[in-house]
Order: C-alpha cells, then sequence, then structure tokens
C-alpha cells in the first residue's frame, strides 16, 4: 500500500450554518492520479482550497508530507483553480517570468514548449484572451511544474469535447513523475481512463474512497460505481 | 523571494498609478507650449490642470496602491498570492514598501509641480521674490528661513510617517474583513472596521498627547534638540523658533508594528480566500 503525500483527519469545514465537510478522514495516495468526484457544492473546491492553503478557517487536521499547509506545501504543490489568477495586463511571457521567480520547480522550456503546443502568442495580454485562452495559459504555467502534487479544480469544466482530449493528454504527459495528480471533475466518463484512485464526496461525507483496481475486480466502471455511490447523494436532506 | 515580491507588486502598482503621471506630463507639456506660443488663457488652464494633476496624483496613488492590496491579495489575483511559497511578514513588507515607494514619488510629484507652476508664472523674477519673501518672514512674527525649511522637512517626514501607519491600518482592515467571523459584515466591513480603527488610534494619540507631550525643537540658532517638557516646548516659537510634536509618532509607530504582526499572522494563518 503505497503511503499518503496529503493526510486529512475529522476534517470541518462549514459556510455560516452550512456544513460543507463533515469531520471527514482521509489519505491521498502518493504517485497516483486521484479522481475527486462528487455533484456542485458537495466540498470539492472547498477540500482542494484547504489543501493549497486558501482557506484557513476549518477544525482538524490537512497535512502536506507532514507540514500543514504553508510556504513548504506552497513551494511544492502546483495549483490550477477555476479562477482567472493572472493579472490582465500581463502577457504570456510576463506570467511565465513570475512563475520562474517564485517556484524554483518551474520548468522555462516546457513552459515555451507548452506556449507553442497550445498555439499561444508569447506577446498576448491576458486581457485580450478568450476565457479558454486563460485557462490554457494557467494550464501550462502549472503544468511546467515540476511538483509533488498537483491539484486541479476542474481542468476540462469550460472546454469543449474536442479540446479536452488535448488537454487531457497534455496533463498526462507533462506531470512531474512519481508525483500525484488530484483533479476534481465532474467528467467522469472522459477521466475514467487515467484516474488510479477515486474519492467521492457527498453529504460533506467521503462516501467512497478506493483503488481502480479494487473497483474493476467488482466488474464495475468508474462511472457505474459512481452512479452506484452517488445514487442517494442525489437526493435533497 | 521578498525582493522577487517587490519587483512584482512595484509593476503591478505601476499600472495603477501611471495614468496620472501621464497626465501630469501632458499638462506640463501643454504649459510649455502655451509659454512658447505666448497664450494666456492656455497658460492660465495649463497651470491650473497641472495643479489639479498634482494634489490628485497623491489621492490617487493612495486609493491605486490599497486597491492593488485589496485585488491582489483577495480578488482572483489572490489565488495565485496565497498560492506562493512566501510567507505573510513577506507579502506584507512588500506590498507595505511598494505602498510607500510610490506614495513618496506621489509627495516628490506635488512639490515638483507647485515649484514648476511657481517659477512659470514668476519666470526670472522668480528668484528674487522668494527670497524677497523668506527675508521678510521674520517681519511679520515668523521663524526665519532656515528654520521654516527645517520645519516643513520634519512635517512633510511626520506626515510620511503618519501616511504610512494610515496604509498599515487599511490593509488590516482589508485582511480583517476576510476572516471569519469578520467577513460575515461583507462589502460594508472594512469601512466598518477602518473607522473603528482609524477612530481608537486617532482618540488614543490625542489623549496621550494630553498626558505625555514630546516634540523636535528647532532653535532660534538652527540647532536642534528633542524635549519632553511642556513648557520648553511651549516657550520655543516665541524665542523664534519652532516645534514638531512627536507624542503621535511615538504611539503610532508601535501600533503600526501591532499591526504589521497581526496582519501577518491573519494572513499566514486565518484568511480565506473566496
Amino acid at each position: 500500500m503505497s503511503e499518503n503525500i496529503v493526510t486529512i483527519e475529522h476534517l470541518r469545514k462549514s459556510y455560516g450554518k452550512r456544513l460543507v465537510l463533515d469531520d471527514i478522514s482521509l489519505g491521498i495516495p502518493q504517485g497516483k492520479i486521484v479522481g475527486l468526484l462528487g455533484a456542485n457544492g458537495c466540498g470539492k473546491t472547498t477540500l482542494m482550497k484547504i489543501i493549497t492553503g486558501l482557506i484557513h478557517d476549518y477544525s482538524g487536521t490537512v497535512l502536506f508530507n507532514g507540514h500543514r499547509p504553508g510556504a513548504y506545501s506552497k513551494a511544492r504543490v502546483a495549483y490550477l483553480s477555476e479562477r482567472s489568477y493572472l493579472a490582465d495586463w500581463f502577457k504570456v511571457s510576463d506570467a511565465i517570468d513570475y512563475f520562474d521567480d517564485f517556484f524554483e520547480d518551474f520548468d522555462r522550456k516546457k513552459a515555451s514548449e507548452l506556449t507553442e503546443r497550445f498555439g499561444l502568442d508569447s506577446n498576448q495580454r491576458i486581457k485580450t484572451m478568450s476565457k479558454g485562452m486563460r485557462e490554457k495559459v494557467q494550464l501550462l504555467l502549472v503544468m511546467s511544474r515540476r511538483a509533488e502534487l498537483y491539484v486541479m479544480d476542474e481542468p476540462l469544466g469550460g472546454v469543449d469535447p474536442a479540446a479536452r482530449k488535448v488537454i487531457l493528454d497534455i496533463i498526462m504527459k507533462n506531470y512531474a513523475e512519481n508525483s500525484t495528480l488530484l483533479l476534481s471533475t465532474h467528467l467522469v466518463h472522459d477521466l475514467e481512463q487515467s484516474f488510479n484512485h477515486i474519492i467521492i464526496l457527498g453529504h460533506g461525507k467521503v462516501l467512497l474512497s478506493s483503488d481502480i483496481y479494487d473497483i474493476r475486480m467488482q466488474g464495475l466502471t468508474v462511472e457505474e460505481k459512481y452512479q452506484e455511490v452517488y445514487g442517494d447523494a442525489w437526493e435533497v436532506d | 523571494m521578498l525582493g522577487k515580491l517587490i519587483k512584482h507588486d512595484m509593476q503591478s502598482m505601476f499600472r495603477g498609478v501611471s495614468n496620472i503621471y501621464v497626465a501630469a506630463m501632458i499638462a506640463v507639456a501643454a504649459m510649455g507650449i502655451c509659454l512658447f506660443a505666448d497664450v494666456g488663457v492656455g497658460k492660465t488652464i495649463s497651470s491650473l490642470a497641472l495643479m489639479a494633476v498634482s494634489i490628485a496624483a497623491i489621492i490617487v496613488t493612495i486609493m491605486a496602491t490599497l486597491g492593488d492590496f485589496k485585488k491582489t491579495m483577495f480578488g482572483d489575483r489572490g489565488y495565485l498570492t496565497h498560492t506562493l511559497p512566501v510567507k505573510g511578514p513577506s507579502l506584507l513588507l512588500a506590498k507595505w514598501l511598494t505602498s510607500m515607494f510610490w506614495i513618496t514619488v506621489s509627495y516628490a510629484v506635488v512639490f515638483l509641480c507647485l515649484w514648476l507652476i511657481y517659477y512659470y508664472w514668476t519666470g526670472e523674477s522668480s528668484s528674487a521674490a522668494l527670497t524677497y519673501i523668506l527675508q521678510s518672514l521674520p517681519d511679520v512674527g515668523l521663524p526665519t528661513q532656515d528654520i521654516l525649511v527645517k520645519t516643513i522637512i520634519l512635517i512633510a517626514i511626520k506626515g510620511l510617517l503618519l501616511l504610512s501607519v494610515f496604509v498599515l491600518e487599511v490593509f488590516f482592515v482589508l485582511t480583517l474583513a476576510n476572516v471569519r467571523p469578520f467577513d460575515a459584515a461583507g462589502g460594508v466591513g472594512p469601512v466598518l472596521y477602518f473607522f473603528v480603527v482609524f477612530g481608537l488610534v486617532t482618540i488614543c494619540s490625542s489623549r496621550l498627547e494630553d498626558v505625555f507631550k514630546s516634540a523636535l525643537l528647532i532653535h532660534a540658532d538652527g540647532s536642534i534638540s528633542l524635549s519632553a517638557d511642556i513648557a520648553t516646548i511651549n516657550s520655543i516659537q516665541a524665542a523664534g523658533g519652532a516645534s514638531v510634536t512627536l507624542t503621535q509618532i511615538y504611539f503610532q509607530v508601535v501600533v503600526a508594528i501591532l499591526l504589521f504582526i497581526v496582519t501577518a499572522e491573519l494572513l499566514d494563518k486565518k484568511v480565506n480566500i473566496k
């Protein structure tokens, strides 16, 4: 059994009176591609923001390689947010310079290759780009890091089906060897061949955390298992 | 990392303040053209425009630096800022230093513009007129030129120090507004917290001045000394000198240090990026 790169114990997080994560405990196995699945509002983004150190207001323990989220983990975790977090006036080259300045694991050469692969102009400013192009810039920045953990919040969310395959291919071919990928998605079918492990969240709880091998041993696909586990969780309280 | 943060913050804030300096340069160019072409109305309008722009420079710079802090820390760009491998004190120090740099630049621009306007209107006679005015100061009961210059410099430094505390106060309230349960107040939160913090600091520093007074004394012979004796401070003006009180500064420096520590701690351990 592999070690966990992230260990979560008795994690509780609420927004006002709404409890989003209710005393969850789980481990994210090292060196695996982990799918974080669940319906809208089930706490996937919140969990990712806690792991990446963007949310501090929670109870319980979250440890990355034994360290609480902070400068240590941020140097080793690459986060792809749903939000467009680059300054409007940045050119693609400015964004690459920015990442190169702050992240020791950033690979400029790979960033240039991916800029070309995505067909982006390195002198184009972010403010003149479409939503899809901005997402590509952020993806190329994240994938140009040799991180220990990649946390990706809906990387295929706003992408048309034709581009999905290309993006997925880029993610799978460019993440650092032996590193861990934590991907949240609704598109279970598109990603099911890529996952080694899945975590299903629902009703604030971990409904399932399982190795793909165990699911296949039951004669089920990830999508079928998801529907089986998530069937009840669809129901509104 | 601090150097890199400062470099990028400088660039980011420059984007917010550069327009006002472009406007000042256009006004200066218009003044030059009007002077060359000897257009009376143009001279007046361009001078007024430069004066308005120079005063706006300070306001715009302060607003832009505070806006940049809010945007890069708690807006969408906060997602990048707070995933950088740096600690809260570095983030805060870089923002504070760059803000103070641009605010100091805006101060300098105001002085430069006012000098330019004065010189523009008085022309070659400016030097003689200024010397006459300064030499006449003691005749109307004001300090001599030397004392006046020193007083203005000390007041400007004091103003800048107080402004740096003001910037930290705003950084603190913006941060506090992103920490539970203070975030419940929503958009009005920062305004509300600012008035509470600013009011408390102002009241406390003025109360402190009632019980303890300390000032820099600029003596009639131009020498400077520090005194905490109320009688000496009060008598200095009668002796042809001037004084700049420091009690407020002592208190506000202590407040600034506390605000810095608390804000950095909140950034590291309590803040939530929405």
